[in-house]
């Protein structure tokens, strides 16, 4: 990439950060802005399931486990031992890291169907385990949690904040030797290793690191909504987030922020056919993988590449 | 050759799948600097026999030892960072990274300490050496098959071997493409660089090795100086189906 291009593609992150850094000055409207922040946050969470799954190659559906964790370890902190919220982020975010290792060590070692049942097992695992120590999480009622007693502006904001964080994470993870095995792995996974790279220990090391991020998502859902409980674990909120990454684009920066867009306003709409929003996502999801299984912002580059090469002929 | 020091060497190595021993009982040594072809028929065990040593395929039984050190309990990343790169039949390469980027990942990750220290001087000497040095901002998967294979030996070649493993790298090439491989095979080997070749065309296999090996049924058929290997008979019989003749005929 020549120096010019880097500098105007600097130039369109600044003005795209300008435009969300201003969107509450134009959004006045209380509950656009909250389906705003939930795109942050579910942005947030795909962005670092992107980065495990697209850049990684690993098909794991845990992210949504640590998503849980993050939020129940900040909400239990608070709740039952008085911790405070800003300390309960980090919590969250410590918590699901360290769960991350619990199911990474074993999960990581196989692939395909294996990862994805393993995973699985894992995630309803933990849901029944949350329902059962009701003492502390609330059981199926779930618990209600303090907030940081800030209004929706602060929780814009932030999320805003976390969200820069993830795609930021996400690139330097991407630029680094963490990213170029991640790859190289998901190429060639033999050829890796064949080469000298070790699949587990980066692998590990990618799923712990976004396990931290999606963690404190978590904590910041919890406390922006003040409440969590087990629907958190639910099957839909797996298909939406693969929606999201499918939709937008799987290993690309931005795709899986666009996709969570795209799923959150599309959830909204169609919110008078609560029972069948699922089915109408996993539609889209089949349509999305047999005409565009590289989303929409491989498309789009796509379409560019085509423009450019035509322009230059 | 056998005053020359051994780098690698298989002691009663052997891989079962299922109850059938596809690696049977198989002993062998690799001198330093040599060429050493291994040949057998399809389904021989010659590229299970590579998978085992470059740990691809854990052996299920045997001793592999590598500059003095028992290597079979070692992984595919360790065997690497020891010194052995390989190559494999079908063409392999990172196909969405450039050309530069493929043998990146050799030079980054080959050796123990990963990072960032890769030199692209060094990497570009390579692709030079290879013939590839036109095509390094290339993305890979574009290449044709013979670019691709010669990209294969160049990530090998990357990550700084002792010992270099190709399996069939003329395989689906044409004449002209294999005799290029074949040259480029014996330019490797005189920058003092030990290789193990499976081949199939035993007339290249021939040409090119110091010692050739033939396996069969996953054990050693015969070993020895191309001459001798061609002149047995149980290979005759067995490998070449053709009459015992005086001399060497290639």
């Amino acid at each position: 990439m020549s120096v010019r291009s880097t500098h105007r593609i600097k130039i369109i992150y600044a003005i795209l950060l300008g435009v969300f850094l201003l969107i509450p000055f134009v959004v006045t409207d209380d509950y656009l802005l909250h389906l705003i922040i939930m795109t942050f946050v579910w942005g947030i969470v795909v962005t670092n399931w992107n980065l495990t799954l697209g850049y990684g190659g690993m098909f794991h559906i845990a992210q949504f486990t640590l998503f849980a964790i993050g939020g129940y370890a900040s909400s239990i902190s608070a709740d039952s031992f008085g911790i405070s919220p800003w300390l309960g982020l980090f919590i969250g975010g410590f918590t699901a890291a360290l769960f991350s290792l619990v199911i990474g060590l074993p999960s990581l070692r196989v692939k395909g169907i294996y990862l994805i049942l393993l995973t699985f097992a894992f995630h309803f695992g933990i849901k029944e385990l949350v329902i059962i120590a009701r003492e502390y999480t609330g059981g199926s009622m779930g618990i209600v949690v303090p907030s940081f007693g800030f209004g929706t502006l602060f929780y814009f904001y932030f999320a805003l904040f976390l969200l820069v964080i993830s795609l930021v994470a996400t690139r330097f993870i991407e630029k680094s030797f963490i990213g170029k095995a991640l790859v190289a792995m998901r190429d060639s996974e033999v050829l890796a290793a064949s080469s000298g790279i070790n699949p587990y220990k980066y692998k590990l090391i990618t799923f712990v690191t976004a396990a931290f991020i999606t963690g404190i998502a978590g904590s910041f859902y919890a406390n922006y909504l003040m409440v969590i409980g087990p629907e958190i674990f639910s099957f839909t909120m797996i298909v939406n987030g693969l929606g999201m990454i499918v939709i937008g684009g799987m290993g690309t920066l931005f795709g899986p922020i666009i996709g969570s867009f795209i799923i959150t306003f599309f959830m909204e709409t169609f919110n008078a056919f609560e029972e069948y929003r699922p089915i109408i996502v996993g539609a889209v999801i089949i349509l999305m993988l047999i005409y565009a299984p590289n989303g929409i912002v491989t498309e789009f580059n796509k379409i560019k590449e085509k423009l450019k090469a035509k322009a230059r002929s | 050759m056998e005053d020359k020091k051994v780098i690698l060497e298989t002691k009663n190595a052997y891989r079962y799948f299922g109850s059938y021993a596809a690696v049977n009982d198989l002993s062998f040594q690799i001198f330093e600097n040599e060429i050493l072809g291994v040949a057998g028929p399809n389904g021989s065990g010659k590229t299970t026999l590579m998978n085992i040593i470059t740990q691809v395929i854990p052996p299920s039984r045997g001793e592999i030892i590598f500059n003095g050190q028992p290597i079979q309990n070692f992984k595919a990343h360790d065997i690497c960072h020891l010194g052995i790169a390989r190559t494999y039949q079908q063409p392999m390469i990172f196909a969405t990274l450039s050309v530069m980027d493929n043998m990146m990942i050799g030079a980054t990750f080959g050796k123990k300490k990963g990072g960032d220290r890769a030199r692209i001087d060094e990497l570009e000497q390579i692709l030079k050496f290879i013939g590839l040095d036109g095509k390094k901002e290339m993305i890979a998967d574009k290449l044709l098959v013979s670019e691709k294979k010669k990209l294969m030996i160049a990530i090998a070649l990357a990550t700084k071997p002792k010992l270099l493993i190709l399996d069939e790298p003329c395989a689906g090439l044409t004449t002209i493409e294999s005799k290029e491989i074949i040259q480029l095979i014996e330019r490797i080997n005189k920058q003092g660089m030990t290789v193990l070749l499976i081949e199939h065309n035993m007339q290249v296999l021939m040409n090119i090795s110091h010692r050739v090996m033939i396996i069969d049924q996953g054990s050693k058929m015969c070993e020895g100086t191309p001459e001798y290997v061609y002149n047995n008979e149980q290979v005759i019989e067995k490998y070449l189906g053709r009459k015992k003749k005086k001399g060497v005929d290639l």
